[in-house]
């Protein structure tokens, strides 16, 4: 019996029911780790520690660098990641968490924490690095584009070979 | 004399008008610049990261947008700079420091010889042809002499550029040999070009 059976019993606000129905998976709750946009702390990760109202969360990041504050949550962007712990947990019990979760790795090894460090290393590239960068491109592409080639002249000798024993068909019928 | 009793006035205020010259000129004669203080002309400011053998991207003048290899600073104030001429067809040049973007990448500075030394801001002055007098300037050879570029000269860059080619690398030559230009996205305040 999957929750669309339960519709009518349920809470709209129903965590359970929220993700099935409109498709929300990242909730702003305690424990969930938040990646900061925006002001002083931009660019950190940080666990929210308590919801407030609907605009602003209490979020702490021990290990992470981030304060004890109060921080808007248009400043925030959700991640993946939760933590199991009670709301209004002490900076203390969530260092040991977010520790025992290990988190700073879990969240290095994550595919856009690495688009993230590319692109930094992008923006720090000095002119020679640059030109180094295009050459490379340059060359993947050309051997891209000879593959591709190689497989349209393949695909165009199929069909002259098909269309071949056709045409010999049709000049031998009349 | 003027009997300055009789005027009422002292003779301590009068003046005498005296001629110290007998031509002045009719308007204040332009006068060069003169430090009043004896001290010297300083040296040229060194720019952080501009040493021999660096590579400079030239921003104005004739070769704009070229990748060329600092040599030294001249005692005017100019820097020295070659393509190398093999390379790229910059020559050996002055060049003012303000127009050339200093970028990270160095050449091993051994490769630039002593020969940069050697050359000073004299080596790029003009030949002084002999004064024509009106008349043979009419009759002159129309056809005229081709502008030799002196052997002298092309030997020295020869000399100078030879151990720097030595050291370059195809993809180092390539990268000498291609302009620098601005393409979609590159936002020139946001480009690095040494990390200071």
């Amino acid at each position: 019996m999957c929750i669309r059976d339960r519709v009518s019993t349920q809470s709209t606000w129903d965590i359970n029911y929220i993700r099935e129905f409109m498709g929300f998976k990242r909730f702003v709750q305690a424990g969930r780790v938040a990646y900061i946009n925006y002001g002083v702390d931009h660019g950190k990760v940080c666990v929210i520690v308590e919801v407030i109202n609907s605009t602003r969360v209490l979020v702490d990041g021990p290990t992470l660098g981030v304060p004890r504050q109060v921080i808007s949550l248009r400043r925030l962007a959700l991640t993946d990641h939760l933590l199991k712990v009670a709301k209004g947990i002490h900076t203390k019990s969530l260092e040991a968490e977010i520790k025992k979760a290990d988190l700073v790795k879990k969240i290095g090894e994550s595919s856009w924490a690495k688009k993230l460090a590319a692109q930094k290393r992008r923006a720090e590239l000095n002119d020679f690095e640059r030109f180094q960068v295009m050459m490379l491109k340059r060359q993947k592409a050309y051997l891209v584009n000879k593959d591709v080639a190689q497989a349209h002249s393949k695909g165009a000798k199929k069909a002259k070979k098909a269309a071949k024993p056709k045409e010999a068909k049709s000049s031998q019928q009349p | 004399g003027i009997n300055a009793e009789y005027m009422g006035i002292q003779f301590s205020q009068i003046r005498i008008m005296v001629k110290k010259f007998k031509w002045y000129p009719a308007e204040d004669e332009k006068k060069p610049f003169q430090r009043k203080s004896k001290a010297k002309k300083k040296p040229v400011a060194t720019r952080k990261g501009l040493n021999p053998g660096v590579v400079c991207i030239v921003l104005s003048g004739r070769f704009r947008g070229k990748r060329v290899l600092f040599l030294r600073m001249l005692p005017s104030g100019l820097a020295l700079v070659t393509g190398p001429y093999k390379v790229n067809g910059v020559p050996l040049r002055r060049m003012n420091p303000a127009y050339l973007l200093v970028t990270k990448t160095q050449v091993k500075p051994e490769a630039i010889s002593k020969e940069a030394d050697t050359i000073d801001d004299k080596y790029f002055a003009k030949a002084k042809e002999a004064k024509k007098k009106e008349e043979e300037k009419l009759f002159a050879d129309t056809a005229a002499k081709a502008k030799v570029f002196p052997p002298e000269k092309k030997e020295k860059q020869g000399k100078i550029d030879q151990p720097i080619l030595a050291v370059l690398d195809p993809l180092m030559k390539k990268y000498l040999a291609t302009r620098f230009t601005l393409r979609n996205g590159m936002k020139p305040h946001e480009l690095v070009f040494q990390l200071l």
